[in-house]
């Protein structure tokens, strides 16, 4: 016993004798021109040891005599020094900036030092310091030449657009996610991005060939770093309140505005409930008491009833104000996100599981989401064969009911729903099964829903999506220099939507009738990719890399729906699924949706003389099944040329540019969105479309066949031709970096669906190539850095600018009208032109008096004292249709992003803001507001900006203007004319958002050393906090999908202004 | 043998890539529709078939507006005439204002979809033409190909005549220049009226079809007699009225119709489909479908439950004035009634009064009409089919549009609220009854000189109009709006007489005639095409005007322009896509 307990003691104590020799504390000091470098990472070499250098650039970490430690710093030359005793002090050289960035490119990487076309890379350090729930939402501002628009309802999707438009249809670039190919931005979690990169020459992106048109954004997730492992914790909590108020009248002032609009028309004034008793001057408006009974003072409210037969909603009226009514304060956004990572020399993996949610300042909308995601990869076979994959798994969920641009939504509602009205009738929140609400019955208080029951009663609305993403991949290095990959990559997605309506009997147009409808969407898409890439150096001077690849492609979706009505209860439970539902009342479709295979060999030669002389080479050869044999596959080439001019002797005099590179693309790219089916000739058996009740039943028509789609066999892809000229550079000691690229984009074949002509029928018409479009810009990116002492700080700026022109559409140059809604379309995309211009009449003022209005080209009957002064375009003394003419132009002179980084010791302050100038909007929502449309509320221009004369009781052609600068036109309650599409609704859209301002304190050992952690940070954000801006609408950012309608302004969910704390731990 | 088995893996490898990459593998042939070749038989065709009669409803066609051009021709014949007001507030569907104020627009979408509904209609019935006489049909017998083609032409006829109404110069498409799989076919010129082409096809179509069809929405040799008369009659043409008298004889004296028994069964579903049917647009209607209802007129429904939307097409003053009838039952012909105004209708009925605004008054207190006004409108105080007593808060701004509520396509309670939308109903739209027959006969027989014979066929209406038992009841109000007991007594005071004297003057006798058509078919989308072929236009619509403008603040200074506005004008997008060579094919109205 005694023995073996020695024995144990011996052992122990030899152990630790020998660990005091063989694996000691290291401590030690990185340093750099400046002083202390603080966060760089020490390494030891073989092993998971590492360590980093704390605020004094000091570290410590275990490592035994002779071991090397690899020290390495971004921006700085990575250095391996051997331990040799206890204290180390290291000096790293500051590194070339533009050595140091490996760039994702088509199927392969590159050194940023060696790329030729326009590329621009945005890490994850800018990506996540605005928290979001795409990564387009983050991009935004952060690179030159992409346009992005954000959908600020929560869990929306950004419209992303590079470099303009290269086509009228669908100009959605193609996101390239580790190698997977995706049209869909979808519910990825934006945490687990790496970098992005955009392809924005043909140069760059070609390689994609027939999708490459729109640009290319490829995406790199994390994987795990070298180093032991580690475990981090992330999370932030916020709070979100709108910003602007609607500008609406209260109930009084629009009793006087209707008292007006009624005088000035020529008819008495009288409304369903107010009274009037007074004159033009003083209308002296009264409010009754009830407004359902309309106009009633005195009530027996004992009689409420509300059942079909017998609707008696008794209502009090009120002076809401509706957008308070349906906004909340302080709405939350949460984010948890866990990560493990690590790796060694033959493996590493990446695990994060997290989970977000948002509910928006909206009433009853919100978002969230769970995701996970694995990277990992292994080598095998003596490190010939490396195997791997990337796997991600996300659940989502949007809830509750706003379409932003709807009519009835939240925001347009809000304008126009009668302030006279409160939310509840008097039988208050719980008063009866439908929820108490007050409507819109009774006389004259028009026809909007109550918007508070409408996103109340719209609260259990669900679109839950699943999607699994990625790719497993297996490299072999076949020979020395040759390495062979082999990837599958697939994209899984499915969506439930659940959509309940439930009865509105308060509503002046409502029932009692509920109901419930389903819809399911999956989709898959598989990607097989196989590459064999080829790297050598001749004479340590040409550097040749070559690769070819080949690759197949097929993607499906489907969607089926079906709804019921009448269901005998309507409790969420039962009403969300169809079962309890009236049968007779059932209701469905189906079809598919995305049906398309595509098959494509590809080749790239890159040359490099040293690093003087660049070129590249690329050719892509797509067939897709889209197109019908003859034309279903084509060669997209391209080629690029760089010339690194610093490097030549001639430049060594001058100093002051550490580097500089001029580049310049040519190349090909395609696009072939025009639909699956667009060869055939396609019949359809519906009951709206082909249906007749020819046997005189009453209840059930006869089905029959009609041609819903007409083919065009001979379609092809249309082409984008580009140039690219650019330069990169570093200054000053490499401080200031530029970035500038100027370039073209030609679009030929543009595939239009060219309106047939009425009489062929009423089938889709077939896509055909015959547009032309051109596209020009610059891109402009800036960034300065510097460090004094503790201080450093550094300033990014980013400036881009896109032309686009219609250089031809079909053979006639028939002009695409935009979306039509009340107004007829008030978008024209025509030849000479930019893309979707507004399009209506140009008013230049109001007509002071009748004698005026009556010397004016004659408009019908409209022309009279305060009414708009409308434009005779094409001067043939009247104004008719044919003076409508471009009004307005969405597009912007140019977007710009600023960002601004200071960090003193432990505190970094960010800021960072993004712009676009010189943009038009159409404010649809003042159509509704401003004039004389539906009943309901006005905006309070409508009677405070209006045109009123100072003598009203006097004849109307002694009217003398009491405000000859009046905006709006006179009141009037027979207008129907001045609603019309014209210069009036156009708005200067240009604006700068301070979207982010970000103060991080990162924590010093002491803490650390608390909360035994190895490292993090807490900081406090501020999003959306200042929007400078003349657009009076409540966001200037309007995403309106559709690029032949842009700018349109139909009621859009505002930015929240959002505070955060957040909070990263580096557990291990 | 290491060597082998990376080659082995290398040729598995490409065998994967080149299996999966064949020319199947890139053929995605359309899911979920039907191949033409699929239709190339018997059954394909007369689905087509179907397909063609789905046009005659006005819905239906993908990109249109649910009303804009619908059948019921309530926009265009209705809103356009003295018969109808838009009707709901002022700034719902602003381009029926322009309609109902005279300021049509080539831009006008609601004229826009008109003129494409008639094509869309035209180019169904070519190609059920064409796919009939296919060869790659075999199963199809030689007489029912006989026959599918003739309901064809019916179809293209009934669309060639629906343009020519709306449409001076209309372009014909036939089979002969439409293929399906051409879309530039169809590109045929307009180059002036198409009464010619409509008259083939409705003679052809008499030819082809059958005196009885086993299915009652299928044309009949009837039913394209009946056209052929009312081509006739609408052409103008004085010698083609004359030899429209025989055929409308045959029609009258032959043919398997009658007078339904009482008017209102014109327009109630439980009475679809009735003896005086000659061609209804059918509607069907189910609580899980109601594509195939009477849309088109869905937003012309009163503002309130059960309806609740959205209150246009109301009836204005003039029309109301119109029905009333002197001691003998007979309308004013003298035209005093457009002056003598009843008025007060938010009082009880018999409070309100005729006034003539220039003083001279009749006695006070329920004014006389012809029974057929309140089956026609809907009046303050008077039942409203089996809904409810009407009050004003049927319209939903009674100081834009006033009081009154049109009524004839709106379903009996039993008919009411089937489908998802409540509003739409079954209720057949009678296109074409004897009632209209009877009226164009005795207009013929007007113009002929044979005035007694055109007093008996008016006879035969107003004999029905005043049968006992047909007229609205009165009704007393229960506690709650919906409840109310019917009486056995008239709503109003009625009164509706036979022309006993005979007819001498044919000037007279014109307008007898005339007036007996405002009153049998107001609000039936027909009077505007009735003003435009009698040639009044100007004369009656101006009066109109300054008649309802009395009330109806926003016509006040509105007129008619002749001879532009008798037409509309064509869309110009149907010109833009009319290109051929660089040529517009289509060519505007002139007076546009």
């Amino acid at each position: 016993m005694k023995k073996e307990f020695l024995k144990q003691f011996l052992y122990t104590f030899a152990f630790l004798l020998s660990a005091g020799i063989y694996a000691q504390n290291v401590t030690g000091t990185v340093t750099s021109d400046d002083g202390p470098l603080p966060g760089a990472t020490i390494l030891v070499k073989g092993t998971n040891n590492f360590a980093t250098t704390d605020f004094d650039g000091n570290f410590s970490v275990e490592a035994a005599q002779g071991d090397m430690l690899v020290v390495s710093f971004v921006g700085y030359t990575t250095q391996e020094v051997a331990v040799d005793g206890d204290q180390i002090t290291i000096t790293l050289a500051l590194g070339n900036l533009l050595q140091e960035v490996i760039v994702t490119t088509g199927y392969g990487t590159q050194s940023k030092r060696e790329i030729t076309g326009a590329v621009t890379t945005v890490d994850a350090d800018e990506l996540l310091s605005v928290p979001a729930t795409t990564f387009a939402q983050q991009l935004q501002g952060r690179a030159a030449g992409v346009t992005i628009t954000n959908d600020a309802t929560p869990g929306g999707e950004s419209t992303v657009r590079i470099r303009g438009f290269a086509t009228v249809g669908n100009n959605n670039p193609l996101y390239v996610i580790d190698g997977v190919p995706t049209q869909s931005q979808g519910n990825l979690n934006p945490n687990d991005i790496e970098t992005i990169q955009i392809l924005k020459d043909a140069s760059a992106s070609s390689i994609y060939g027939a999708r490459a048109s729109n640009g290319v954004v490829i995406i790199t997730t994390k994987k795990g770093k070298q180093g032991s492992g580690s475990i981090t914790y992330s999370t932030y909590y916020g709070t979100q309140n709108t910003g602007q108020d609607v500008d609406a009248m209260n109930a009084a002032d629009l009793g006087k505005y209707l008292y007006l609009a009624d005088f000035y028309a020529g008819k008495t004034p009288s409304h369903g409930q107010y009274g009037f008793s007074g004159t033009p001057e003083n209308p002296g408006v009264s409010i009754p008491k009830y407004v359902f009974p309309s106009g009633a003072n005195t009530v027996d409210e004992n009689l409420y009833s509300l059942t079909p037969s017998n609707i008696y909603a008794i209502t009090r009226a009120a002076d809401t104000n509706w957008w308070n009514e349906v906004t909340q304060s302080n709405a939350p956004i949460l984010n948890h996100q866990i990560q493990a990572s690590g790796a060694n020399e033959t493996s590493q993996y990446a695990f994060t599981a997290s989970y977000f949610s948002q509910d928006s300042p909206v009433r009853f909308v919100g978002y969230e989401r769970a995701s996970i995601r694995l990277n990992s990869s292994t080598k095998t076979l003596g490190g010939r064969l490396k195997v791997g994959e990337n796997f991600t798994l996300s659940l989502d969920n949007r809830k509750g009911g706003f379409s932003n641009n709807g009519e009835q939504n939240a925001v347009s509602v809000s304008y126009k729903h009668h302030p006279l009205l409160p939310v509840y009738d008097i039988s208050g929140p719980e008063g009866n099964q439908y929820g108490g609400f007050a409507g819109s019955r009774g006389l004259n208080l028009g026809n909007n829903y109550n918007p508070y029951a409408t996103l109340s009663r719209n609260q259990d609305d669900r679109s839950k999506r699943f999607r699994a993403f990625g790719n497993v991949f297996a490299e072999a290095k076949i020979l020395d220099k040759v390495t062979a990959k082999s990837s599958f990559g697939f994209d899984v997605i499915g969506r439930r939507g659940m959509y309940i309506s439930r009865p509105q009997p308060e509503y002046v147009e409502g029932n009692f009738v509920n109901g419930s409808s389903a819809l399911f969407q999956q989709s898959y898409q598989w990607t097989f990719t196989n590459t064999v890439n080829y790297k050598e150096t001749f004479n340590d001077i040409h550097k040749v890399e070559a690769l070819v690849g080949v690759e197949a492609l097929e993607a499906f979706g489907e969607v089926f729906g079906a709804g019921r009505q009448r269901f005998p209860f309507q409790t969420t439970e039962i009403i969300s699924y169809l079962n309890a539902g009236n049968q007779g009342t059932s209701s469905n479709y189906g079809g598919s949706e995305n049906d398309y295979a595509l098959w494509s060999q590809f080749a790239k030669l890159n040359y490099g003389y040293g690093d003087k002389y660049l070129a590249q080479v690329v050719v892509r050869n797509d067939a897709s099944s889209r197109f019908k044999a003859a034309t279903a596959s084509a060669v997209f080439p391209s080629f690029s040329l760089g010339w690194r001019v610093s490097e030549e002797d001639f430049f060594s005099g001058l100093t002051f540019i550490d580097d500089l590179k001029v580049r310049y693309g040519w190349g090909r790219t395609g696009n072939q969105e025009i639909g699956d089916y667009n060869a055939y000739t396609a019949f359809q058996s519906t009951s709206f479309n082909s249906s007749y009740p020819i046997d005189g039943s009453d209840g059930a028509a006869t089905p029959g066949y009609n041609a819903s789609q007409y083919g065009n066999p001979n379609a092809k892809w249309e082409t984008t031709t580009s140039n690219n000229i650019g330069l990169d550079a570093l200054l000053l000691d490499r401080k200031l970096s530029i970035e500038f690229d100027l370039w073209n984009r030609s679009t030929t074949d543009l595939l239009l669906n060219v309106p047939i002509a009425y009489s062929a029928g009423d089938g889709g018409a077939p896509a055909l190539n015959v547009g032309e479009m051109l596209n020009s810009g610059f891109d402009l990116g800036l960034s300065y850095s510097d460090q004094k002492g503790d201080f450093s700080y550094s300033i990014g700026a980013n400036i881009s600018q896109y032309r686009n022109e219609i250089i031809k559409l079909d053979e006639f140059d028939t002009p695409i009208f935009g979306y039509n809604s009340r107004v007829p379309a008030m978008t024209i995309t025509q030849v000479g032109q930019p893309i979707s211009m507004f399009y209506g009449f140009e008013n230049q003022g109001i007509f002071q008096s009748d004698a005026e209005a009556a010397a004016w080209p004659a408009y019908g009957a409209y022309n009279a004292a305060g009414k708009f002064k409308v434009s005779d375009i094409n001067n043939d003394g009247q104004i008719t249709d044919d003076d409508r003419t471009i009004i307005g132009n969405p597009h912007p002179d140019f977007i710009y992003g600023i960002n601004l980084n200071l960090t003193y010791k432990n505190l970094n302050l960010n800021l960072f803001g993004n712009g676009s100038q010189g943009n038009d909007i159409y404010n649809y929502v003042r159509y509704f507001a401003d004039f004389n449309t539906f009943q309901g509320n006005r905006s309070n221009r409508a009677l405070n900006d209006a045109w009123q004369p100072s003598n009203p009781s006097a004849p109307r052609s002694s009217w003398i203007a009491a405000n000859p600068n009046a905006t709006s036109p006179i009141m009037d309650a027979n207008d129907q004319v001045s609603s019309r599409t014209s210069s009036y609704l156009i708005e200067d859209g240009s604006y700068f958002r301070l979207k982010n301002i970000q103060l991080t304190y990162t924590f010093g050992d002491s803490i650390n050393n608390v909360l035994g952690i190895s490292g993090g940070n807490i900081y406090l954000q501020g999003q959306n906090l200042v929007t400078i801006t003349d657009y009076t609408g409540l966001n200037p950012e309007i995403q309106t999908g559709a690029d032949t309608t842009m700018g349109f302004d139909g009621g859009y969910m505002p930015v929240s202004k959002t505070l955060i704390v957040g909070l990263n731990l580096n557990l291990f | 043998m290491k060597k082998l088995k990376y080659l082995l893996i290398a040729t598995i490898g490409i065998f994967a890539i080149t299996v999966s990459c064949s020319d199947e593998f890139l053929l995605k042939e359309p899911q979920g529709s039907i191949a033409g070749p699929s239709l190339a038989n018997a059954a394909g065709v007369e689905g087509k078939l179907i397909a063609a009669y789905r046009t005659l409803s006005g819905q239906g066609m993908n990109g249109g507006g649910t009303w804009y051009y619908d059948i019921h021709g309530w926009i265009f014949g209705g809103i356009a005439s003295d018969n109808a007001l838009k009707g709901t507030d002022a700034g719902d569907q602003p381009e029926h204002s322009f309609i109902e104020q005279y300021d049509f627009t080539n831009f006008n979408v609601h004229i826009q979809d008109k003129w494409r509904s008639v094509y869309w209609g035209m180019s169904r019935a070519n190609d059920v033409i064409d796919s009939a006489n296919s060869e790659d049909v075999t199963d199809l017998s030689a007489s029912r190909k006989a026959e599918i083609i003739a309901e064809a032409q019916f179809l293209r006829g009934f669309h060639a005549l629906e343009a020519q109404k709306h449409f001076r110069n209309p372009s014909y498409v036939d089979d002969a220049a439409y293929d399906l799989n051409d879309v530039e076919s169809s590109k045929v010129a307009n180059t002036g009226p198409i009464w010619d082409q409509i008259r083939a096809d409705f003679t052809a179509a008499a030819a082809g079809l059958p005196a009885v069809q086993a299915e009652v929405g299928r044309a009949t040799s009837w039913a394209a007699k009946v056209f052929l008369a009312k081509t006739h009659m609408y052409s103008g043409d004085a010698a083609l009225i004359s030899a429209a008298i025989p055929v409308m004889e045959d029609i009258v004296n032959n043919g398997p119709f009658d007078l339904a028994p009482a008017f209102a069964e014109n327009h109630l579903v439980a009475t679809n489909n009735n003896s005086e049917s000659i061609f209804e647009i059918q509607y069907a209607v189910s609580s899980g479908d109601d594509n195939n209802g009477n849309k088109g007129v869905g937003l012309a429904h009163p503002y309130i439950s059960p309806w609740g939307c959205c209150g246009f097409y109301q009836a204005p003053q003039d029309l109301i004035n119109f029905f009333q009838t002197d001691a003998n039952g007979l309308p004013l012909l003298d035209g005093s009634w457009q002056s003598k105004n009843i008025t007060n209708p938010t009082g009880p009925i018999s409070t309100w009064d005729n006034v003539d605004p220039n003083g001279i008054g009749m006695p006070i207190g329920d004014p006389q009409v012809d029974p057929r006004l309140d089956h026609t409108v809907g009046r303050p105080n008077i039942l409203y089919k089996d809904f409810h007593i009407m009050q004003v808060d049927y319209v939903r701004d009674i100081t834009y549009a006033g009081p009154y509520w049109s009524k004839k396509h709106v379903a009996e309670k039993a008919g009411f609220g089937v489908g998802g939308w409540g509003n739409i109903s079954a209720n057949n739209y009678r296109i074409m009854r004897l009632g209209f027959v009877k009226l164009w006969l005795a207009e013929a027989y007007v113009a002929a000189g044979r005035l007694e014979d055109a007093r008996a066929q008016i006879n035969d209406i107003r004999e029905r109009a005043g049968r006992a038992g047909t007229f609205v009841t009165g009704a007393t109000q229960g506690a709650t709006r919906g409840d109310y007991t019917a009486t056995t007594d008239d709503a109003a005071n009625y009164k509706v007489g036979l022309y006993t004297a005979p007819w001498t003057s044919a000037a007279v006798a014109q307008t007898a005639v005339r007036y007996e058509s405002r009153l049998e078919t107001a609000m039936e989308g027909h009077r505007f095409f009735d003003l435009q072929r009698w040639g009044v236009m100007k004369t009656v619509l101006d009066a109109y005007i300054a008649s309802e403008g009395r009330y109806r603040i926003y016509l006040a200074g509105k007129s008619f322009t002749s001879p532009k506005n008798q037409y509309y004008p064509i869309p110009q997008q149907a010109i833009d896509r009319s290109f051929v060579e660089g040529q517009a094919t289509l060519t505007q109205d002139p007076n546009y």
